[in-house]
Formats: structure tokens, C-alpha cells, sequence
């Protein structure tokens, strides 16, 4: 007998791992262009970004136990044979639910599917290990702490080695386990249309189980909600979602009603928004990014949520606007950034080539520099970035400063359990629950120093 | 691990009552071993040996937890209940049409050595035991269903489904 087969999960999660691991392709937009195209339903959908980001997630680990069973290394298989693998072992060492059997079946038939029937017993083979020994692993390579916590939770060597000196043993082994598991979505209420009351009575009608957050004001915890994008409190911009974190940089800008504001980075709008509403929709928020398409998706935001006091304009970061000379009470730069703060939401980028991250700190420099001469002075400067490394957080700051006197960071307080900072902080998922997160407030000095 | 050709509706061994078992030898454990292989190859759920040319009473079924039952000489002792839904057959390929079967089937029938045992299961695996002894006395699901939906019913079918699985 046979089945209508609709396009399965497994099936889209492998095109999902082959298009990151590939083409340079970012797992969350992947996944749900991937999901769209092949139709799946959303328990489908469901179980093929678990399987997508549970590989993504533990690929090292599982490629080190891959390779004690396979005679061929990792790195030399055919990438489909290899994400096949790694799909297979996923399901068997980490989803309880899923029959080791039916894992190890379900691969052999999909390496046949995609045209390479003479790997079914390499697959067979060496899931059945996985299965096996299940209970009974190989224990992890020995060798330095920094190597076996990056086997073990998957991450590389050289950003453990990063945190290990930063942050000591016991906060790395919470930080990189905490990056592996599942984060609710925090939504931020719209005060501009609703309330947090009424917004969460229309979250409970629309079949969303919606919890207040702990310590963050008109925010609220969502979870089981499929696409949020479709529900009708979110189309009709009662609310925005955004990580609590990046919400805290519109607290320690403390907006007035009324004043002049620039965000020299702001796609996709989530702090500027953020800002207007505290703002009560009063004043100007000049919303600045460097790609036009963009521009389009921020104004479309804007306008769903209500919002009139943004404009947006095309400009590059790093280049001098004379008309904006000094004219900004407030100018945000929450720059581009390695991103290692938001590892638990995009598991891929633990893996961005670290040549390509040593650059950074010298363009978070430029364009801090760049928006700086738009404020006026008494006025104030934000830096904030999505990660936690000092050389693109602290170090770029300290240099900043010791370049401009006419600026000094000043203190600001933020709901408890944070309080009052000293002009900085660097927030970790780990520690509060937030994406890891820099946020530095300054201050332009009135007089020109003597 | 040898693949079987599987024939398709037309031939006339799919039409033919098969014969009992009675040797329980090496030939018949090849068979079994070739069946189990052509199943996962075909992506079916179920396979009886008319379908690779063979006028034997076996059949090979796959069960939810993707475990596959060897069934020699398998009878049905008991069934409960009524499931009407799609069905389809790796000898009639692409075609599906709307069949009514018994909800739960018990089914009797000798392993590969011979010895006696009972098998009960419901939904999915309990259609595929009735489709499989059915082949086995010559008979395809198109004799019991009114007709094979065109490619556009089936498609509406599938989404009629998913609209009743998403209600759940």
C-alpha cells in the first residue's frame, strides 16, 4: 500500500542546512522561505525548524561523534550525506519522541531520494552507532577547557577562548548552554493604540498564550503562536515584537516628547519605533540606513503602527551629513556587529568567519565618530550593539572617548533587577534572560573644554 | 539487500489467488529480506509478494513506529469500528480513491520460521493489513472504491484534511 507523501519536514530542513551551510544563506530567512515553498502545514513547519536549528545548534558535536564512527572525516563527506547524518543523529541523541528507528530508516530513505543510493549503508551504518550507544557516548576529546566546551556546546574554539578570558569558566558553560535552547518571543505593547490590558485579552482571543514579562514594563512572553505576523492585534499594530534588550536602549535614551531624534542604523525600525512611542508619537525621529529596500519595510512598519513622527532617509553611516550638524538631541547608533549576542536566536552565527568580524570595530568607530557630530551639544549619544565582545563594545567607546573630550558617558537607571548603570552595560542572555546586548549612553559637554 | 521489481495493475499475477506457505526455508527468508528492502525503497507503507511476481501468501507491513511485520499466511480474526479515508498502491502508482475500512484489525498469521502469532493495530496500519490479504486473494483497493480521484480532487482532498488537522 502506499501514502500521498506531502513534502515532508525532514526534507526542508535538510534544503534549509545545505543552503547555510552553502550559499552563506541565514538559517531564519531560510527556513521560512523554504517553509513557503514547499506548503508544509505548521506542525510541519514546526518540526522542520527544530530539526534545522537542533543541527545548527549542536553541529559540532555531533560531526565529533560522527567522525569516532565514520572511517571518512566529517569535513570530507558530500555535504547532503553529511546533513543527512546529522539530521538522523539529531533525532536520535536529542528528540525523545522519535523512535531511534524511525530516525535511521527515514535517512536511508531520504539519502536514496536525493540520488545517492550508495550511501544508504554508510547512513545505516553509522546511525545505528548513534542508536546504540545512545545512552553510552563517547566521551568528549580531552585537551583544553576551551576545546572540549566548544565541542560540547558547539561553538568555536576561538569565541570560547573570548569568553573564557572575559567572563570566567562558570558564566562561558551557562552562556553557550543557554544559546542552544528554545527563547520565547517578547512583544512590546503599541501605547500609541492600546494598553498592555487590552492588548493581552485580544493576544488570549486570538489563541496566544501570552505571560507579562518579569520586569519589563508593557512587555509580554509569547509562545505557540506559528507566524505572529498574521494574527490581528499584530496587523493592526497593537504591538511590536522586540527582544527586551534591544527595548532598553529606547530606556537608557530616556526620549523628551518633543526633541529631535536620529537613528543613523535603524533598519528594521525596532528602536526607533521604540522611541516614538515613548516619545508619544511627538517630536521627529530621522531614521537613516544605508539600503533603500529597507527604507520601504520601515515605513510600512511605521504606518501600521501609527505612527507619524519618523521619517526615514537613505544615508550611509560613515559619511558626514552637513545639513545635520548638531541638530539631534538624541542620536542613536546601534551599529552593524558581529552579532554574538543573538546567538540563541540565530544559531548560525556562531560560525561567521572571524576574519571578517576583525574589521568591525574600526567601522563602529567611524560611524560613531560620524554621529557624534550630530548632536547638539548637551545633547545625547547612544552606542549599542548585539553582542558581547569587548574589542566592538567597551574598546570602541573608550577609544571614542578618549578622542572626544567634549563627551562623557553619563549614568542611567533601568528597571530592576539592572538599576543604575555607570554609563554602560553589557547585558547577557545568561544573566537576565535578554539578548547579550552593549549599551552606552554620552553626553555632549555644553562649553568647549579650555 | 536486493531490490524486487514491483509489477503494476495489468499483469495477471495480481490477479490470482495465492497458494499457503508451507516451507519455512532459506528461500522464503530471501524473500522476505528482498520484500523489506523494496518497501523502504518504494516509500510504501505495505508490500505483498503477488506484487513482485510471487504466488505465495506474505506480505510485509510497516507500522507507525516504522517497524515492518513479516505476515505468512495472515488472516483477519477480528476488526471494530469504520475509517473512510484516501488509499493508494505502489502497483496502481499516482492513483488514490476514497476507501471505508474497519478501524481496528487483529490479524493471525505464521513468522518467518513458522510459529503462530496475533497482531493488533488501528488507523493507518490497520488499513494496510486489510489492502495486504486482500492482494493476496487477487484483489486491488480500486475494486472497492466508486472511482480514482483526478489530480485537482485529490489536491482539494489534502487541503480538506489539513483544514480538519489544524481544528484539532
Amino acid at each position: 500500500m502506499s501514502e500521498v507523501k506531502r513534502s515532508s519536514a525532514r526534507d526542508t530542513a535538510l534544503e534549509v542546512l545545505l543552503q547555510v551551510s552553502g550559499a552563506n544563506a541565514w538559517s531564519d530567512g531560510s527556513l521560512k522561505r523554504t517553509i513557503a515553498k514547499n506548503k508544509l502545514e505548521s506542525r510541519d513547519a514546526a518540526l522542520a525548524t527544530r530539526l534545522a536549528y537542533g543541527v545548527i545548534q549542536n553541529r559540532m558535536l555531533l560531526d565529533y561523534y560522527i567522525g569516532c564512527w565514520c572511517t571518512q572525516r566529517p569535513g570530507h563527506l558530500e555535504p547532503v550525506i553529511l546533513n543527512i547524518l546529522r539530521l538522523g543523529a539529531y533525532q536520535i541523541l536529542f528528540m525523545d519522541r522519535i523512535p531511534s528507528r524511525a530516525a535511521v530508516n527515514e535517512a536511508v530513505e531520504m539519502v536514496k531520494r536525493h540520488g545517492r543510493p550508495k550511501a544508504a549503508g554508510l547512513i545505516n551504518a553509522v546511525l545505528r552507532k548513534f542508536s546504540v550507544h545512545r545512552e553510552d557516548m563517547s566521551p568528549l576529546p580531552d585537551g583544553s577547557l576551551a576545546e572540549r566546551l566548544s565541542v560540547r556546546y558547539s561553538h568555536p574554539q576561538w569565541l570560547v577562548q573570548h569568553l573564557l578570558d572575559q567572563i570566567g569558566e562558570e558564566e562561558t558553560e551557562r552562556f553557550l548552554r543557554c544559546n542552544n535552547e528554545i527563547v520565547p518571543t517578547t512583544i512590546q505593547t503599541n501605547y500609541l493604540l492600546t494598553d498592555p490590558d487590552t492588548l493581552e485579552k485580544e493576544l488570549h482571543q486570538a489563541g496566544v498564550s501570552a505571560e507579562m514579562h518579569p520586569w519589563l514594563g508593557g512587555c509580554f512572553l509569547v509562545s505557540g503562536t506559528g507566524d505572529l505576523e498574521r494574527l490581528e492585534p499584530f496587523q493592526q499594530g497593537h504591538f511590536m515584537v522586540q527582544d527586551p534588550a534591544a527595548r532598553l536602549v529606547a530606556l537608557a535614551a530616556q526620549p523628551v516628547p518633543g526633541s529631535r531624534v536620529m537613528d543613523v542604523c535603524a533598519a528594521p525600525g525596532g528602536k526607533s519605533f521604540s522611541l516614538a512611542i515613548d516619545m508619544g508619537d511627538r517630536g521627529q525621529i530621522l531614521s537613516c540606513d544605508i539600503h533603500p529596500h529597507k527604507l520601504n519595510l520601515m515605513e510600512r512598519s511605521a504606518q501600521r503602527l501609527g505612527i507619524s513622527c519618523v521619517r526615514t532617509a537613505l544615508a550611509d553611516g560613515r559619511e558626514f551629513h552637513a545639513v545635520w550638524q548638531e541638530q539631534a538631541d538624541l542620536v542613536v547608533a546601534d551599529v552593524p556587529c558581529s552579532g554574538l549576542g543573538i546567538i540563541r536566536k540565530k544559531p548560525d552565527i556562531r560560525y561567521k568567519d572571524p576574519g571578517e568580524l576583525s574589521r568591525l570595530p574600526e567601522i563602529q568607530g567611524q560611524i560613531l565618530s560620524n554621529a557624534a557630530r550630530y548632536v547638539r551639544p548637551g545633547g545625547v549619544l547612544i552606542y549599542s550593539t548585539c553582542t558581547v565582545l569587548r574589542a566592538e563594545n567597551e574598546a570602541v567607546t573608550d577609544d571614542f572617548l578618549a578622542h572626544h573630550p567634549d563627551f562623557e558617558r553619563e549614568s542611567f537607571t533601568l528597571p530592576q533587577p539592572i538599576g543604575e548603570t555607570e554609563g554602560h552595560i553589557t547585558l547577557w542572555p545568561q544573566r537576565l534572560d535578554t539578548d547579550g546586548f552593549y549599551i552606552c549612553r554620552m553626553r555632549k559637554k555644553t562649553e568647549e573644554p579650555e | 539487500m536486493a531490490l524486487r521489481k514491483i509489477v503494476l495493475q495489468g499483469e495477471e499475477c495480481l490477479t490470482k489467488k495465492c497458494r499457503v506457505v508451507t516451507d519455512f526455508n532459506a528461500r522464503l527468508h530471501t524473500l522476505l529480506d528482498d520484500m523489506k528492502d523494496t518497501l523502504i525503497d518504494s516509500g510504501g507503507v505495505g508490500l505483498a509478494a503477488p506484487q513482485v511476481g510471487i504466488l505465495r501468501r506474505v506480505c510485509v507491513v510497516m507500522n507507525e513506529d516504522d517497524e515492518i511485520i513479516e505476515l505468512i499466511n495472515p488472516e483477519i480474526v477480528a476488526t471494530e469500528g469504520e475509517q473512510t479515508g484516501l488509499e493508494g498502491c505502489l502497483s496502481v502508482p499516482g492513483k488514490y480513491g476514497i476507501v471505508t475500512r474497519p478501524n481496528v484489525v487483529r490479524v493471525r498469521a505464521q513468522d518467518r520460521d513458522g510459529a503462530w502469532f496475533e497482531v493488533e493495530d488501528e488507523g493507518l496500519t490497520a488499513r494496510c493489513f486489510c489492502h495486504e490479504i486482500e492482494h493476496l486473494d487477487g484483489h486491488l483497493f480500486v475494486e472497492r472504491t466508486d472511482h480514482l480521484l483526478t489530480d485537482e480532487e485529490l489536491q482539494e482532498y489534502i487541503r480538506q484534511q489539513e483544514e480538519e488537522d489544524d481544528k484539532e
